[in-house]
């Protein structure tokens, strides 16, 4: 008897549990905010793209899971849950963008710091699935991808299931995961040949039941909130540039095997 | 549907002088002013925000469509950037020539529908704003003209409706794009006795490089289609051909191979097409013209109000609009009659 009500109360309270989303903690967040990412960012850029953005996204997560089913879950799961929900795309826009952004500024680090570190081994045998004999010749061709791409967006480098990796853009709040919401088309204005011939590729994957297990390796934002305060708004290519200079490998070898 | 002369030149002569003409960057006269008194845009932008988005991003825009139109061995002379608009969202292979020019002019649309203004202020909101309750309509700026006062409350119910529901379309807006205030033109009648009827204001978005004519966009995926039926149509008479010169027991497999991947792109029928959306979505008789552009985009308000000044920045950008200029860009207003026989 004792024991039961016990119980009853701990899953009530359980169930009380309370979550507002704060800006995640960064590995070297405190250094970031005094000095900026040397090489990328002073510390207003840093600032803007990640201090400010990052708690403007939380904040409105927090403010629109409230009390919903949502509330409880990460940014990431919150994406994952919402995507296929066209009543709550508000949410979803807020969950994406919060993941993203983590996503990109967890694998920086100072040029410095940066320049000691390299690409696995592991990492060189899956580029060859891109026809990239060395890591130049991928990087031109990932930047090039990020600067071509007209308004707001992600691009990633992503694995597929079958292992090998590809080179995926997301317009505006698009996620990696899920290829309902790729978002790597842009039809607003003049429909190229390209997207045509995406649009077909993609029906026939629905049509064979394609399976879509894809999980992001490298990814660079082309939001605005990233670069306009440091480069300008048209500082896109430089900033390109010196992102890539930044990017800490070992991150990205580390999840290469988390894939 | 080419006019003025917007051609594909292929000979090497005409390249060499299509590289002496180049547009220009259109000169703005309120931004023009700012820049040569090298003071702020009032109420709106500071000095150096207007150098980044027009002369800055305008000329960027500009530097890559002269670019690409060479590249592509375009003839730019006497063409304008709408002609290149209408001509060009068609073709996709001059995909990049049409979204430089589109960008463009709904960049120049915009900055054309303000005036700098004394009554807003330029302020950097903190993160307790988002946290705020939103302060009642509290604006200074309205139109004047009769006529469009007129048909504004008409339509929307009254100006504080109308700008509610202008502003939340932008809010609405996460990356780039833009609301436009639009009349709707309907066109009735037999060629002899066309009629163009204005008779509804609208409130619409675009996003990154689209434009507002949905008459221009509509159609797109459709002839790409009809372009790979065509394709498919020449593939299957030649193969007819071929069988017939080497008897009927010999068949091309190649050819063959490229005809089933062609049937099999075209027949993909579970799900519904895209063509068929935009059949559904056709604008055929109907046109848009555009009266005010405001840009929600978040190079706007990033460099002056900060992360969280969005709103802040879309309040400002009321009090801005210049009502003179959306009054002249207003088409004759067709009142609805009623007769009775």
């Amino acid at each position: 008897m004792f024991n039961t009500s016990k119980s009853i109360a701990r899953r009530t309270v359980q169930s009380s549990r309370r979550l507002i989303h704060e800006v995640p903690h960064l590995k070297n967040g405190k250094q970031f905010a005094q000095q900026g990412i040397e090489g990328l960012y002073t510390p207003q850029g840093f600032q803007t793209g990640w201090t400010d953005y990052q708690r403007y996204l939380t904040t409105n997560l927090t403010l629109l899971t409230n009390g919903t089913e949502n509330e409880l879950k990460t940014p990431y799961q919150i994406l994952l849950n919402t995507a296929k929900q066209t009543t709550e795309q508000h949410v979803y826009h807020f969950a994406s963008q919060a993941h993203n952004n983590h996503f990109y500024f967890d694998q920086l680090a100072d040029k410095s710091e940066a320049s000691k570190t390299q690409p696995s081994r592991l990492f060189f045998e899956k580029l060859a699935s891109l026809d990239h004999s060395d890591l130049n010749s991928f990087r031109d061709e990932f930047l090039l991808a990020a600067d071509s791409m007209f308004g707001q967006g992600w691009v990633f480098l992503v694995e597929l299931p079958d292992k090998s990796l590809k080179i995926l853009r997301c317009h505006n709040d698009g996620t990696p995961y899920y290829y309902g919401k790729n978002q790597s088309l842009d039809l607003n204005g003049g429909v190229d040949e390209g997207s045509f011939e995406y649009l077909n590729n993609i029906k026939k994957l629905a049509k064979n039941s394609a399976r879509d297990y894809t999980l992001p390796l490298l990814g660079v934002s082309c939001w605005d909130h990233s670069y306009v305060k440091d480069y300008g708004l048209t500082g896109k290519a430089d900033y390109l540039t010196n992102f890539w200079d930044c990017i800490d490998w070992s991150v990205i070898n580390k999840r290469i095997f988390e894939v | 549907m080419l006019k003025n002369g917007i051609r594909i030149k292929k000979s090497g002569l005409s390249l060499r002088q299509v590289r002496n003409f180049s547009f220009q960057l259109p000169s703005i006269s309120t931004l023009d002013q700012v820049k040569a008194a090298n003071s702020d845009y009032d109420g709106l932008f500071k000095n150096s925000t207007v150098k980044q988005i027009w002369y800055e991003r305008g000329q960027h825009l500009l530097d890559g469509l002269n670019q690409t139109m060479e590249d592509h061995g375009l003839d730019k002379t006497g063409t304008d950037l709408q002609t290149i608009i209408t001509g060009l969202i068609s073709k996709p292979q001059l995909y990049g020539v049409y979204s430089y020019s589109a960008s463009l002019y709904t960049l120049q649309f915009f900055l054309e529908s303000l005036k700098p203004n004394n009554t807003s202020e330029i302020s950097t909101p903190t993160a307790d704003t988002l946290l705020k309750t939103p302060a009642l309509n509290e604006y200074t700026n309205v139109p004047t003209n009769p006529v469009l006062v007129d048909w504004i409350n008409q339509l929307f119910g009254s100006i504080d409706e109308f700008r509610t529901l202008l502003l939340n379309s932008a809010r609405g807006i996460k990356g780039d794009g833009y609301v436009w205030l639009v009349a709707k033109l309907t066109v009735s009648g037999k060629t002899e006795n066309t009629k163009y009827i204005y008779k509804e204001l609208s409130v619409t978005n675009t996003y990154n490089a689209g434009v507002v004519d949905d008459g221009l966009r509509s159609g797109q995926v459709t002839k790409l289609k009809g372009q790979k039926q065509a394709r498919l149509d020449n593939l299957r008479k030649r193969a007819d051909e071929l069988s017939q010169l080497e008897g009927s027991s010999t068949q091309n497999t190649e050819l063959q191979a490229e005809i089933a991947q062609l049937e099999d792109d075209i027949n993909l029928k579970e799900l519904g097409t895209v063509e068929e959306a935009e059949d559904i979505t056709v604008y055929a008789n109907k046109k848009l013209v555009p009266l005010l552009a405001i840009d929600a985009s978040p190079r706007n308000y990033l460099l002056d109000y900060g992360v969280f000044g969005k709103n802040k920045y879309l309040d400002n950008l009321w009090e801005s609009i210049d009502w003179d200029v959306v009054a002249k860009r207003m088409p004759p207003r067709s009142k609805q009659f009623f007769s009775i026989d």
